[in-house]
């Protein structure tokens, strides 16, 4: 084969391989959960069907391989219809989520993906001089490499435009067709592209309804809006029984109901009793503490990572209008750790509104050098206040960990188990930063059980917990194992 | 002769990248750019170690060099700024060379180029495997060292009749 063709065919599969990737990846981190666990099963179940792929294309005859790349074409133009419409079916049949659906992450990684890389050593071993056959490799490999970061890096670039991404993507794959199927099963493959264009979003978005209602088990559940920032999946829904409420990689960061009471313990209420010149906010990509902490200081920092989350916050979560006047606020777009890091400001009230560490990205937030940078950062009798996800109680959990490692850097720290809540906050300083009396005081007005926790029985409930460091991140691994596990029914 | 190795090859890989990988969210930003100038960096690595296949072994050696030295200044500073990625990169990238390097010596001769490139993905895989867990238990010293041991593995003296 002369090598400027064997180079477009490769590098038009280096883009399909690296797209159906990133397809699988970004749909079944989402449909699965994204804790860092499910993020390394989709990986590695990608990674072993490209190894079953090159191992076939010793085998396959050109006949089968031709028809298997027809119906991975076929399962692609039916994304994401088809994978979000199988698991809400498994959902259904079952009354929620068991062990099928990781076959069903299998099953779907194999189809799309194995079948792109048996191009490579098919290609290559058909070229039986060892000259031709380096040349080949060189520019067909190569064009393969380009081809995986083009389709890659249009995955992630276009996620908030997905219906663009598949075209281009569709374009892609049916260019392969027609340059590997023949013209006849091309112009099938352009036809069904062009069906899967027009009738794929309708198809999708009715899917991803019925997820929520069978998953998540949310009668009535209607997604409102869902998108793929360059980090995550991140979709509104409205359901009877919660409301509005935010998902990040299908894990539920907040609703509506909640966001009031989660708003007061972790910022109201410190802003309030502290009264800070300069306060910093990380994370709250709705938004939401921005209206009310605005009033409260003479200067507000936002940082957040993800652009997307922060226009879904000001679109269905903070009216525009309530962001709109405070001259007195900035939001800065980009990572906490390195916006702390590189920062000569100094704050009186930092507040870490972040997910429960799942993720490695989320938990270096939530370590003891991350909480040491955010010391040097505050004034003198400057406030941190966190979220502890849950209440204080098993040390090998989340919040009990969190408390150690606050521990471990603050002299003094203050933690606020909130009944109406259903969770911890906890507030640090140098020095005690607010009265046990004085947090009951200003405690929700709808608060039922409000426990303060500090000095000894403090010490005593997180004794046995470890502080989580840079160098000891396994409760990210550990609970995303035991949540991936719980959730599909494999433990005994 | 040089042994072909394709697993301990993925697994050094593996372990490179993803070492790479972690410790550069880790040190600067989980920020997307991160993650696509790595799969850059590593990608260009790994295309223009194609035409290097006469230095397989000297090339593992100037990745491991460039790892120590990336890791071992990441390990000095627990957060720094964004712009420290532009003077990191190259090493990430350095790392990869070996890669195309040893395809490009391997597969031309290789009868069976499928199953060469399916044991070395393998490889990879279970690299990518032990670079996550390992630093997630064992923290930073784990993915500055672990490369060393691959490497040391890749590049041992060859048994008789032992390919792998």
């Amino acid at each position: 084969m002369p090598l400027h063709r064997l180079a477009l065919i490769l590098g038009l599969v280096g883009v399909g391989f690296g797209g159906a990737q990133q397809l699988l990846l970004r749909e079944f981190a989402a449909l699965l959960y994204g804790e860092e666990v499910v993020l390394l099963l989709v990986a590695g179940v990608a990674l072993a069907a490209a190894s079953l792929g090159y191992r076939l294309g010793d085998r396959w005859s050109p006949r089968t391989h031709r028809r298997l790349l027809l119906l991975a074409l076929a399962v692609q133009f039916a994304w994401p219809a088809a994978p979000r419409w199988a698991v809400a079916g498994l959902c259904a049949l079952r009354s929620g989520s068991g062990p099928e659906l990781l076959a069903l992450l299998v099953l779907f990684a194999l189809v799309i993906v194995s079948p792109f890389a048996v191009f490579l050593p098919a290609l290559l071993t058909a070229e039986t001089d060892p000259a031709r056959r380096l040349a080949a490799l060189r520019w067909g490999y190569g064009a393969e490499l380009l081809g995986f970061f083009v389709g890659s890096a249009a995955a992630i670039a276009l996620g908030t435009h997905q219906q663009i991404h598949l075209t281009l993507h569709f374009a892609a794959l049916v260019a392969l067709a027609a340059l590997t199927l023949g013209r006849a099963r091309a112009v099938i493959c352009l036809a069904a592209a062009s069906l899967a264009v027009g009738y794929g979003p309708g198809l999708a978005s009715a899917g991803l309804d019925a997820v929520y209602q069978h998953k998540h088990r949310l009668p009535g559940a209607h997604v409102v809006a869902s998108l793929d920032s360059p980090y995550q999946r991140i979709e509104v829904v409205d359901s009877a029984r919660r409301g509005r409420a935010l998902y990040l990689d299908g894990l539920r960061d907040l609703d509506s109901g909640e966001l009031d009471v989660l708003n007061h313990y972790l910022g109201r209420l410190p802003a309030r009793l502290r009264r800070p010149d300069r306060a910093l906010v990380l994370g709250n990509g709705t938004l939401s503490l921005v209206p009310e902490l605005a009033a409260l200081t003479r200067e507000l920092h936002s940082v957040e990572l993800d652009p997307v989350v922060v226009a879904v916050g000001r679109t269905f979560f903070t009216a525009p209008a309530a962001l709109t006047g405070h001259d007195n606020w900035q939001l800065h777009l980009g990572d906490g750790k390195a916006f702390l890091a590189a920062t000569g400001l100094r704050f009186d009230l930092i507040i870490v509104d972040l997910p429960s560490p799942l993720t490695f990205g989320e938990a270096y937030l939530h370590t003891r050098e991350f909480y040491q940078l955010c010391r040097a950062r505050l004034r003198p009798g400057g406030v941190l206040a966190v979220q502890l996800s849950g209440p204080i109680g098993n040390p090998a959990r989340t919040p009990a960990r969190l408390a150690a490692s606050l521990s471990a850097e603050f002299p003094a720290v203050v933690v606020v188990a909130s009944k109406l809540a259903d969770r911890s906050f906890a507030y640090a300083s140098d020095a005690r930063p607010f009265t046990p009396e004085s947090i009951r005081a200003a405690a929700h007005p709808q608060e039922r059980d409000l426990q303060v926790i500090h000095g000894d029985p403090l010490a005593a409930a997180i004794s046995s917990a470890t502080p989580v460091t840079l160098d000891d991140l396994d409760l990210v691994l550990r609970r995303g194992l035991e949540r991936l596990l719980e959730r599909h029914h494999l433990l005994p | 002769m040089i042994p072909a190795r394709p697993h301990r090859l993925g697994l050094h890989l593996g372990l490179l990248q993803f070492g790479h990988l972690m410790a550069l969210q880790r040190g600067i930003s989980a920020a997307a750019l991160t993650y696509a100038l790595v799969l850059g960096a590593w990608l260009a690595g790994s295309l223009a170690g194609l035409w290097l296949g006469h230095l397989g072994r000297a090339l593992v050696a100037l990745g491991l060099v460039a790892h120590l030295a990336a890791h071992a200044w990441l390990l000095g500073h627990d957060f720094v700024e964004l712009a420290t990625l532009w003077f990191l990169l190259p090493a990430v990238a350095v790392g990869a060379l070996a890669g195309g390097s040893w395809f490009a010596r391997v597969l031309p001769n290789e009868p069976r180029t499928g199953s060469f490139l399916a044991a070395e993905n393998d490889g990879f895989l279970f690299g990518m495997l032990v670079a996550v867990v390992g630093f997630g238990f064992l923290g930073r010293w784990f993915s500055l060292l672990a490369p060393l041991a691959s490497a040391a593995l890749l590049l041992a003296p060859q048994r008789a009749a032992n390919n792998n």
